[in-house]
């Protein structure tokens, strides 16, 4: 470089180096709408140092990992610049998925392991040090010893990766599992599904529940790192013949301009710095670079499968065979304010999220599925109409479920009051009436206004307490309320609360979008 | 030869990162005015063009290296492709050279593309396996990998394959060492857009060949089950741009306790600041080994220029080394001095590689490319066809 040459290099650094400046000074300079999961809402005090630093923002729109996979392949415009799951593993192995990742970096990892109440893992012998075998936990679970909760493996990573290791571990081929073998493992995975308790679409509220509810059962399938941050303690196990790392890839999407993909970098830089990739292993208890690696070997990294229609498969003898089958009661209110605008309208297309075309890119697992029972209580101020259908195995059996949900549905129209309470009273009885322990039963409230008619909260809340206390199953089954339109969110939280359900807004998202996450905790 | 990713589309390096901020702008201006800075692209010079395999593009980029050619007159640019893909980029032949990380690729490239003037092989990179002692010790037992005087291990190719062949379980011989039912098995990128899976492809053939480069169709399909096992059995490959490498570095010995790399990774892992080599993790080299020999195709006398400056210049030569590739030129004992310099074990004097596996043709490599490449997408209605006729090629290198 000669000497000109230097001063107009050093000139043009001085100008950007300014530039770089005004963006720490001012608001942020630059967005990056992130697809992400809901796992890396922890991250968000780091984040807001990010911003700090880099000028960079991060507006998030949270997906559970499997739906964001089908919002990304399923041919709708990608709005987003990047995304921020924790894997992308399913992604990848659609041709598609590849073709939208321009780049990726992992930014932190934990792997999916089993938190045990110390009391059962005592009494089964488990340890850190003594490490039971898949086997040894499918040969628990099947001799009654341990129940467990997890994610729904078609809604969320942490269950999705709870099944994909169970499977390859039993399978027992010593490297990835095949579609071959899953008719093999088809039956361990039933043994293994006997001993769940608790259903959940996030592996957050999971976590939740179990610390809210430590009675319900003896052990969930979590990420390490959730694990690790719960005030209860808890045994973790780590199955001796190993289990799944999520790296939580920091994505780019392709087709980003230079300015998007100058933030991205900007962003990844700040978080792989060394000193912040101490803070994540501070505040969230995941594994950086700063957590070094075991130096002997304790626990393995199973192999993902590397063919789409082989974690099809799993997903779909998952769902339809060897999951305990849901067992739903939907209560929805067709009160007379739901004639306003498109309500109506949004409701026929989220119920079809359950009864309609299932989605084909992803396999449809968001469907119904062969042997569940689902009851649809359509409520104003008095119970309008009542329909329950078992769904049959056989194709033909199926679709003509399908045809008898659809057709009722479609005579739903909106009139009358809103008795919320009475309609769950009759809800619960009903789900009640069909549970066990081969089930996973649950009630869905869908509502767009305040309770107007019949029992209160109040009154519904006594009524509950005795009706748990003459049946104790009862209190296995979450009321779960969709809050839509004028309905009462802080009501609705009461009554979720009080039932171990969990309480979904339609505000921002689409109507259908929430029966989709919902699906994942039913 | 840094592991990252290139991306799809190359975009401009961005020169103001944080640290300069932390630093402040009067540093920098001192530094870029005393030409102390490496932050800066010389600008001037002839433009020259290139396409490299992306395991090249960190080289390139090097400012060090920029300044050498710029010292020349030369501005050289490049961007990455896939080197078995570049036969099919459009316009190829208007860059002054291409420069794929295989010689097969480049002579195809030289026969497809008309306009070339020259072919150059300034450097290579052998493949290896960065692993652990305790591995290797398993190993070694089952006959799979000895140990020489100084300490470096050497893994026989053939006897592994046995072992793979076999379906041997890493908890079947370690004695209790390493209790992984896991079979045994070498974790490398993705043979369906890696070059160095390729080279892995390319020397697994040639060993379960009886140490014989593979020449015909039915012996091809013969061998096709056993070498496709070796990719298809490892499962998903990741899409983080570090890598398996990068999960060797960061997950340690029960993740990845094998894995293919280009030597040169290791090296420049080793003299990077921030080294992430622990003890224990050691780089064995193969028996018979293979060379990934970066060929460049030229199209002008500037691409030329190029090529002559990295066989006989002796910064450059040095750089190379740092970078982790082999000078072929003038100063081939760069990369013999530096490994001495740091006093390194485990890479194999350049002139004591005797045992070097060969790669097949073109034709043979890529029938098994795009076989062992469609059974990925077996029954997922998208099977590429496998015809031998057909040149499909990886959709991109990915380190």
């Amino acid at each position: 470089m000669n000497l000109t040459q230097r001063i107009i290099a050093a000139g043009s650094a001085t100008l950007l180096a300014i530039g770089g400046l005004a963006a720490c000074t001012g608001g942020p300079d630059h967005t990056l709408h992130v697809l992400a999961g809901s796992e890396v809402q922890d991250m968000a005090p780091i984040l807001e140092d990010m911003e700090k630093a880099t000028g960079v923002h991060l507006e998030f729109e949270y997906m559970g990992t499997l739906d964001g996979t089908e919002a990304l392949v399923g041919g709708g415009d990608v709005d987003w610049d990047a995304t921020w799951f924790p894997s992308n593993r399913y992604l990848s192995l659609f041709p598609e998925g590849q073709d939208l990742i321009d780049e990726s970096t992992s930014i932190m990892r934990s792997p999916v392991v089993l938190g045990v109440k110390p009391e059962v893992a005592d009494q089964l012998g488990w340890s850190t040090s003594a490490a039971p075998t898949w086997q040894d936990v499918v040969s628990a679970i099947e001799a009654g010893d341990l129940t467990y909760g997890m994610t729904s493996p078609v809604a969320s990573n942490s269950g999705f990766t709870t099944l994909v290791q169970a499977a390859t571990a039993l399978a027992g081929t010593g490297t990835v599992l095949t579609e071959a073998d899953i008719d093999t493992v088809t039956p361990l995975l039933e043994g293994f599904a006997e001993g769940q308790e608790l259903a959940s679409g996030s592996s957050g509220w999971l976590a939740e529940r179990f610390v809210e509810d430590p009675g319900a059962v003896d052990a969930i399938f979590n990420y390490e790192s959730v694990l690790s941050g719960l005030d209860v303690d808890l045994d973790i196990v780590v199955p001796s013949d190993g289990s799944i790392t999520s790296d939580y890839p920091l994505t780019l999407l392709g087709g980003a301009n230079a300015e998007t993909a100058e933030a991205y970098d900007a962003v990844v830089e700040y978080l792989m710095g060394d000193e912040v990739q101490k803070r994540i292993s501070d505040v969230t208890h995941r594994r950086t670079t700063a957590t070094a690696p075991d130096a002997a070997a304790t626990t393995y990294e199973l192999p993902f499968p590397a063919q789409l229609q082989t974690v099809q498969q799993l997903l779909r003898t998952w769902v339809s065979t060897a999951r305990k089958p849901a067992q739903m009661v939907f209560a929805i209110d067709t009160s007379g304010s739901m004639s306003q605008g498109s309500r109506m309208e949004d409701l026929n297309e989220a119920l079809r999220v359950l009864s309609g075309e299932p989605a084909s890119e992803s396999g449809g697992f968001l469907t119904l599925q062969p042997r569940e029972r689902i009851t649809y209580l359509e409520f104003a101020d008095v119970l309008k109409s009542e329909i329950t259908v078992e769904i049959p195995i056989d194709q033909a059996g199926y679709n003509a479920a399908m045809s008898e949900i659809n057709d009722q549905v479609d005579e739903y129209y909106p009139g009358g009051g809103t008795a919320i309470y009475d309609t769950l009273e009759t809800a619960l009885e009903q789900a009640v009436a069909d549970a066990g322990n081969d089930s996973i039963n649950s009630v869905v409230l869908f509502s767009d206004g305040a309770n107007g008619s019949g029992a209160t909260l109040g009154d519904f809340t006594s009524w509950y307490q005795g009706f748990v206390e003459s049946s104790p199953e009862a209190a296995r089954i979450p009321v779960h309320a969709i809050v839509f339109a004028e309905a009462d969110a802080d009501e609705m939280r009461e009554l979720t609360e009080l039932t171990g359900g969990r309480t979904f807004i339609a505000a921002d998202e689409s109507l259908a979008s929430v029966f989709r996450e919902i699906r994942g905790y039913l | 030869m840094a592991e990252h990713t290139t991306r799809k589309k190359i975009r401009a390096p961005h020169i103001i990162g944080i640290a300069i901020l932390a630093v402040g702008i009067l540093a920098v201006v001192l530094i870029q005015l005393l030409g102390l800075g490496r932050g800066s692209t010389p600008r001037g010079g002839t433009l020259v063009t290139g396409v490299v395999g992306s395991e090249k593009v960190a080289f390139f980029e090097d400012p060090r290296v920029q300044e050498i050619f710029q010292d020349n007159d030369l501005r050289v640019e490049v961007r990455s492709s896939g080197s078995w893909r570049m036969a099919e980029l459009e316009g190829i032949a208007d860059n002054d050279f291409a420069f794929p990380a295989s010689e097969v690729a480049a002579q195809h490239l030289r026969s497809e593309v008309p306009g070339s003037t020259g072919l150059y092989q300034p450097f290579f990179s052998p493949m290896a396996v960065a692993t652990f002692e305790p591995i290797m010790q398993i190993l070694a037992s089952a006959g799979a990998a000895s140990q020489d005087a100084d300490g470096a291990w050497k893994i026989d190719v053939a006897a592994y394959l046995e072992l793979v062949a076999n379906d041997t379980r890493w908890n079947e011989i370690s004695d209790g060492g390493y209790n992984s039912p896991r079979s045994i098995m070498i974790t490398s990128t993705d043979i369906r857009s890696s070059n160095s899976a390729g080279q892995y492809l390319a020397l697994a053939a040639y060993a379960a060949n009886d140490s014989n480069v593979i020449t015909d169709r039915a012996r091809t399909d013969e061998l096709l089950p056993q070498l496709s096992r070796l990719f298809l059995a490892q499962g998903y490959s990741g899409a983080s741009s570090a890598g398996p490498f990068g999960d060797y570095l960061s997950q340690g010995i029960g993740a990845v306790p094998m894995v293919m790399i280009y030597e040169g990774q290791f090296l420049e892992e080793q003299v990077s600041e921030n080294a992430r080599i622990r003890d224990g993790m050691v780089l064995a080299s193969l028996s018979p080994t293979i060379f990934s020999k970066h060929t460049a195709v030229t199209y002008s006398e500037n691409g030329e220029k190029v090529m002559e400056l990295l066989e006989n210049n002796e910064d450059l030569a040095n750089l190379l080394a740092e970078h982790g590739f082999r000078p072929s030129g003038t100063y081939a004992a760069a990369f013999d001095n530096l490994v001495a310099e740091k006093g390194l074990t485990g890479y194999l004097d350049t002139a004591g590689m005797v045992d070097v596996a060969q790669e097949p043709s073109y034709e043979v490599m890529d029938y098994l490319l795009t076989t062992i490449s469609a059974q990925y997408d077996v029954a997922a209605g998208g099977a590429a066809p496998v015809d031998g006729d057909a040149t499909i090629a990886p959709a991109e290198e990915d380190e």
